[in-house]
């Protein structure tokens, strides 16, 4: 608790791979300020995946070939942590280690992108009963003061996760149009949360960060379970206690990674769909990795 | 009749009780146990359940949970009643063993016409028993004795048998004969019939029938037991000279010595009322003892029942019952039952 969150970060992720990660900033303040007229940086060709809405009409006219505005970096912009603190985020991340503590890496990493540029970071955290709103502030200890609030948050007997709150309540809260990071569980964003995933994704640039849920049937899982004092694999939810028979089973194991796949495809798709990137973490050291692929997907789709 | 029977009914309610008494606890404690503090915990997990690959398992599993619970509970109830000791017992007629008696048998020349239809009722009646000790004592002017007290029925059968061979011999017929004129055949019934009555007969005198009974009296043996002693004699009581017992003094060491005297007369029919019958009858009658005649065809019936009762009055006490284990198919249940259990274990171990 002593150390800075910002500073555990720094010592963890290297400089290079720092800059690459930061492109899901500089991508995201490209879009924010299309259309805006503010410090033009370049012209570059059209490529399939980039937002129509970017071309340079003009520019492409005497080029013969379509051809996209780019525009320079802008500092002091929103970086919103919206993060899912539900019960089911204590739970079990597919790497072992418990969803929230990836979930508090995750801002973390973001957080200190943000303040390496001079962003402004803000929290909306929530669940069915609670909201924690930390405004957005540049300062690093202000950034220090919001991660620790989001780690506070965290508690096993927490109430369910309502990303619908969290969302309407991030589409009234932040006017200006912001980088929101959506922290929360693979399980959502679900269907019924699409039109508001719209709205907001219209609104701001959305990236969602999804904590993989361990699989009671991975034969990992007693690898996990040594030197436990318990060997009881239970749901945070409904308090099923996974039976031990079931988890060296081929059948339900494969069945149950099919699910898995399934829902994944769904999620995807949907959030494809919206325009929405995402990617999933199983673990703190897939984190950063995850961010550079947000960022390079961005580079390549718009 | 062998009935059957639990030994220790208690065991198996005591065993019932353990049973249920420890289901009862462990369902207590499962209650009261609290959900494990170090799990592992998991979220979203409940689409999982409802995947049909997992239904199926879970279903498996339950099922074979519930089948190793009835086997068990059949394991218990084997168990409880071998426990409870499933005997079979047989009330065994230790008093019939307890019975001994002797035929005592006249083989005097006047009797031996008679002694054939004797000893064939002799042999009617030992079919009757079965435990009783028998011996025949065969005498004359002396006494012998064909076999002691014995409950070897085969060999009774045998020599009654052989004995109503030897006396049936035509003695009218061969007595006119020397042993010159005899056939082979007529020479070995004539040795039959030495045989049998060798030793009964003395130089000076025959027909000694109080000697021969008093002889029949010495018969039984353990004195020392409370036995039922019975005499069943069969004579005409044509006495010769100058007898050591007259039959009256026989009697009285008959009846002294707590044995009971049965009469048969064995002579001629039409001497039925005559003195020596009729001393005969008198002296039997003064010892409360059972008469008969030869062709009086409710003698062999008489003689079962009164003897079978006298004895069962007195040896009541010494009814005894053996008891024999009968498992049956219990250890049948129990061995496959354990077999299914280590199965059903084996199929749900965590």
């Amino acid at each position: 608790m002593a150390a800075s969150r910002l500073a555990l970060v720094r010592a963890r992720v290297s400089l290079p791979v720092t800059r690459r990660a930061t492109g899901i900033l500089a991508g995201r303040h490209r879009s924010v300020l299309t259309g805006h007229g503010q410090d033009f940086d370049d012209l570059r060709h059209y490529e399939v995946g980039d937002d129509v809405g970017d071309i340079d009409w003009k520019a492409s006219a005497r080029a013969g070939a379509p051809i996209i505005r780019r525009f320079a970096h802008e500092s002091s912009l929103t970086v919103v942590l919206l993060v899912d603190t539900g019960r089911t985020m204590t739970a079990t991340a597919a790497g072992g280690e418990e969803k929230s503590t990836v979930a508090d890496y995750t801002a973390a990493v973001t957080a200190y992108l943000a303040t390496s540029r001079g962003d402004r970071v803000a929290l909306l955290a929530g669940d069915a009963e609670r909201l924690v709103h930390r405004p957005a502030r540049a300062s690093a200890g202000e950034i220090e003061a919001t991660l620790r609030a989001l780690e506070a948050t965290w508690s096993p007997d927490a109430p369910p996760s309502d990303l619908g709150v969290l969302l309407r309540r991030a589409l009234s809260t932040f006017r200006r149009r912001s980088l929101i990071v959506l922290v929360t569980d693979e399980a959502q964003p679900w269907q019924e949360h699409e039109r508001l995933l719209k709205l907001l994704a219209v609104q701001h640039e959305v990236l969602v960060v999804a904590v993989e849920d361990l699989d009671p049937f991975d034969p990992r899982l007693p690898g996990m379970l040594r030197g436990r004092r318990g060997s009881d694999v239970v749901d945070v939810t409904s308090g099923w206690s996974v039976p031990r028979f079931l988890r060296g089973r081929r059948r339900p194991a494969e069945a149950a990674a099919r699910e898995t796949a399934r829902r994944r495809a769904q999620t995807e798709s949907l959030l494809a769909r919206r325009q929405v990137r995402s990617v999933r973490v199983a673990s703190t050291d897939d984190v950063v990795g995850g961010l550079v692929s947000l960022a390079r997907r961005e580079r390549r789709a718009r | 009749m062998p009935d059957r029977m639990l030994l220790w009914p208690w065991v198996a309610v005591a065993l019932a009780a353990v049973v249920v008494l420890t289901v009862v606890l462990v369902v207590l404690l499962a209650r009261r146990r609290r959900p494990a503090q170090d799990s592992l915990r998991v979220a979203h997990t409940d689409a999982l359940l409802r995947l049909p690959e997992v239904r199926r398992a879970l279903l498996g599993h339950r099922a074979w949970q519930v089948a190793g619970m009835l086997v068990l509970g059949l394991c218990v109830v084997a168990t409880a009643a071998l426990a409870a000791r499933p005997v079979e017992r047989e009330v065994t007629s230790e008093r019939l063993a307890t019975r001994d008696i002797v035929l005592c048998l006249d083989v005097s020349g006047s009797m031996l016409p008679y002694d054939a239809a004797v000893l064939s009722l002799y042999a009617d009646l030992t079919e009757h028993f079965a435990g009783e000790r028998i011996a025949l004592v065969v005498f004359d002017s002396t006494a012998r004795t064909v076999f002691p007290l014995t409950d070897d029925y085969t060999l009774v059968g045998e020599q009654l048998a052989a004995g109503a061979e030897a006396v049936g011999l035509d003695t009218e017929r061969l007595g006119s004969k020397t042993l010159e004129e005899m056939s082979d055949r007529e020479l070995a019934q004539v040795q039959d019939l030495l045989t049998f009555t060798a030793g009964t007969t003395s130089l000076e005198d025959s027909s000694l029938i109080g000697d021969g009974l008093a002889t029949c009296a010495l018969q039984f043996d353990e004195h020392g037991t409370e036995r039922s002693r019975s005499i069943l004699l069969a004579t005409d009581n044509f006495v010769g000279e100058d007898p050591v017992y007259s039959l009256g003094e026989a009697a009285e060491l008959v009846a002294s010595r707590d044995i009971t005297l049965y009469g048969l007369y064995g002579g001629p029919a039409d001497r039925v009322g005559g003195a020596e019958e009729s001393d005969y009858r008198a002296v039997v009658g003064a010892h409360d003892g059972l008469y008969f005649t030869l062709d009086d065809p409710g003698a062999v019936e008489a003689l079962v029942a009164d003897v079978q009762a006298q004895q069962a009055v007195a040896l009541d006490a010494d009814a005894e019952s053996v008891l024999t284990d009968v498992p049956g198919r219990w250890y049948a249940v129990l061995l496959l039952g354990t077999g299914m259990l280590v199965l059903a274990a084996w199929r749900v171990r965590p």
